[in-house]
Formats: structure tokens, C-alpha cells, sequence
């Protein structure tokens, strides 16, 4: 409770070491990022494809045996259900290695920042267990304000924390996710944090799980880090989020209280009142 | 039961498909790409035609054009699990113009026994 307080007033330590560190790496994913992602999207797509193609009849095969085999031999219903579950797992990795290797191809649009919100909440709930309570609150001063981003890529950043939270959560908690107007120029040292001085949509998702280990902190946001058991994430979830609200000028930082949840804070840029005028009314105001 | 035509490159996801569909009752006809599949068709024409996007020859795109200007075109299903320069998104969405139902590689027994269903139906 006490640690609660203290945080309204200034970041936690955690979270200003992960600034520093995810500063660190903001500087090179403009070259060596964009260029590594490139070259991995030419040959991910490549991949993807026969892959997906060799796991069709194995994913096929195994189903149709076991919808008809195991009616008379149920002992083979075990050793079909790890092949059918590894070729989804191998499925996922495919998926989750085409989304990384496309994060520079996203075309971005303007989106009225609540009604997008909204939308992409309206289509995770299905992903969220019923015994997870997700408890939302939306700042009015959001209204009419728009973000330039990727639809798609909004849906799977708010999909992805939302999932790893509900992981965390186990069979039954609440979920808290905040959307504010801030200038986070006026909340945090914003020279650490490299966002403009500009209004921004804030979404603080909050869940009271077994949090993030400190010493992880720092490798969350890592393609391939991942510290949940075999099979049920490939570690590419973070990586995905962080390369796509970098790409639109946002930042997402994690902090976590030990074993008290995780939260994860994610500012993106408002577009300026100007940009969103007819196009004469803006010439009038220059 | 119906009649239906399976077109892919490849041969074991037109053999797990012949033994899923066949086992259900339909009667099934394979071709290797687009071009073997139209000549297949317009000899013995099918109620519904179940296609794989990316194929030599004759491509997935090209095969639903000329099917869709039939008079009587079938009922037609595009899978497509992408290419190298292609994502299996981008491929699907381009054969949502021709197709009634698109479907991404790997697909499980029951979306393709639904997807027939619904195809067949419509």
C-alpha cells in the first residue's frame, strides 16, 4: 500500500533502470534493428510457408486418426494429443516469427484513440477468461483525440499484455486497464523516457500476479525471452509489442513489486488539433 | 454428398484432405495446380472446388477467376499458408474477392469440415 503511494509521485527504481536500459536500445533499432528485421521478414516469409504448408496433413492426419482411431483403441489418444498439440505450438512460432519480421511493413492510420480502444477490447474479451475480471477506465479528455498507428498492431499489443497478465492472474483476479490524456513530460523525467512533449494516450494494464522477477526486467522486451513453461509462449510476444509502439513513436515500460503484479505503461502520441482539420483550414492556420 | 475438387501442390495436404472429406461422404477429385484443375473441372464439373493459393502453372487467383466466370461456377474454398514473397494474410485477402470462404494454413479437421458445410450450404 505504502509502496502504491509512493509510486503516484515519482517511477520506481525498477522502472527507471529499465528506462536507461530501453533508452540504450532505442538508439540502435533505427539501423541495425530495422535492417536485421528486414532481412529476417525475406526469410521468415519463406519459412512460414513451408512450414505451414508441412504442418497442414501432420495437423490433419493426426485429428482425422483421432476422431476415428480412438473410438476403438482410446489408448493412442494421449500420444495424438502431443502432436496435435506441438503442431499448434509449432503453428504459434510461425505465426509469432512472421508477426516480429513484419513489424517494419505496418502501414499506420489514424484512429480516434477511444473508439480503437474500445474496438480491440471488445474483440480480446474473448480471449480472457471468465473468472479474469477486467476492469476498465477511460479518461473523457481522451475524446475526439486521434493516434497514428497499425489497427492490427493495436489489437495484438493490448492482446498481447492482456494475455501474459491473465497467465499471470491464474484462474480468478482482476485486471485493471487505465487510458489517460498525459504529457509525460509533466509526469516523468521525459528526457529518459525520449517522448515528445506533446499529449499522449496512456494505457497503464495492471495485474496483481506473481509480477517480474528485477533481475528480468531488463530482458522482457527480448525476442525469445520468456520465462513461462514449454509450450505455452514462444517468447515473442513483448519483443512484437515493443517494436510496434516504437514504431509509432510510443514507449512501453514494465515495472513490476516483487510478487504484488506487473504493470505495463504504454504512451503514444496524440496527434496535434492541426493535423486533424480539412486540409485548407490547416493551410489558414499556418 | 457432394462432389468436390482438391487443387494443391502439394501432395500430402491433398491426400489429408481426400481422407477427411472422403470419410464424410463426399466424392473427391485431386489436381497438382491450377491449370490440371480447370481442365479437370470444365470435363467433369464439381459442386465445390477447394484451392491452394500459391501453385505453378496456373496459380490459386487464377484458377478462381476463370471458375467464377462460368456460367455455373462452383462453390470455392482458398487456403493459402503464404509464399516467399507473399504473406498467407496478403494471399487470402486478394482470393476473398472470388472465393466464399478463406482459410489459413495449418487448419484444423473441424475448419475445413465446417468451412465445407457453410460452402456447400450458401
Amino acid at each position: 500500500m505504502h509502496k502504491n503511494k509512493a509510486r503516484m509521485h515519482a517511477p520506481p527504481l525498477v522502472t527507471h533502470v529499465n528506462h536507461m536500459q530501453l533508452q540504450g536500445r532505442t538508439m540502435c533499432i533505427d539501423k541495425e534493428e530495422k535492417q536485421r528485421l528486414a532481412a529476417l521478414g525475406t526469410m521468415a516469409g519463406g519459412i512460414a510457408h513451408e512450414i505451414n504448408n508441412a504442418l497442414t496433413p501432420i495437423l490433419l492426419f493426426s485429428e482425422d486418426f483421432k476422431a476415428k482411431l480412438c473410438k476403438t483403441h482410446p489408448e493412442y489418444e494421449d500420444i495424438l494429443d502431443v502432436i496435435i498439440n506441438y503442431t499448434l505450438y509449432a503453428r504459434d512460432i510461425v505465426d509469432d516469427i512472421s508477426l516480429y519480421s513484419r513489424q517494419v511493413q505496418r502501414e499506420k492510420e489514424d484512429y480516434l484513440a477511444l473508439e480503437l480502444l474500445s474496438q480491440t477490447l471488445e474483440l480480446v474479451k474473448a480471449s480472457i477468461p471468465n473468472q479474469i475480471e477486467l476492469s476498465t477506465a477511460f479518461d473523457s479528455n481522451l475524446r475526439g483525440k486521434m493516434i497514428n498507428v497499425n489497427k492490427t498492431g493495436f489489437i495484438q499489443v493490448i492482446l498481447n499484455i492482456l494475455t501474459n497478465a491473465c497467465q499471470a492472474t491464474g484462474e480468478k483476479g482482476i485486471i485493471n486497464l487505465r487510458a489517460t490524456l498525459e504529457n509525460p513530460h509533466r509526469k516523468y523525467s521525459a528526457k529518459t523516457l525520449e517522448l515528445a512533449d506533446t499529449d499522449h494516450l496512456k494505457i497503464v494494464i495492471k495485474d496483481r500476479g506473481h509480477g517480474i522477477a528485477a533481475e528480468h526486467l531488463n530482458l522482457i522486451f527480448d525476442p525469445f525471452f520468456t520465462t513461462k513453461n514449454e509450450g505455452e509462449g514462444t517468447g515473442l510476444g513483448l519483443s512484437v509489442v515493443y517494436g510496434l509502439i516504437k514504431q509509432w513513436q510510443g514507449e512501453v515500460i514494465a515495472d513490476s513489486d516483487g510478487k504484488a503484479g506487473a504493470r505495463f505503461t504504454i504512451w503514444i502520441p496524440l496527434k496535434n488539433e492541426a493535423e486533424h482539420l480539412p486540409a485548407p483550414l490547416k493551410k489558414d492556420i499556418v | 454428398m457432394s462432389k468436390i475438387l482438391i487443387v494443391d501442390d502439394m501432395t500430402g495436404i491433398r491426400r489429408s484432405l481426400s481422407v477427411i472429406l472422403s470419410g464424410c461422404g463426399h466424392e473427391i477429385v485431386e489436381a497438382e495446380n491450377g491449370m490440371v484443375a480447370y481442365t479437370k473441372f470444365t470435363e467433369h464439373p464439381t459442386d465445390l472446388v477447394i484451392t491452394d493459393i500459391l501453385m505453378p502453372e496456373l496459380d490459386g487467383i487464377g484458377l478462381l477467376t476463370k471458375l467464377k466466370k462460368l456460367d455455373t461456377p462452383p462453390k470455392m474454398i482458398a487456403i493459402s499458408g503464404g509464399g516467399n514473397k507473399v504473406t498467407a494474410e496478403n494471399a487470402l485477402e486478394l482470393a476473398e474477392s472470388y472465393a466464399d470462404i478463406v482459410i489459413k494454413k495449418p487448419f484444423q479437421r473441424e475448419d475445413i469440415l465446417n468451412a465445407v458445410q457453410t460452402a456447400l450450404a450458401s
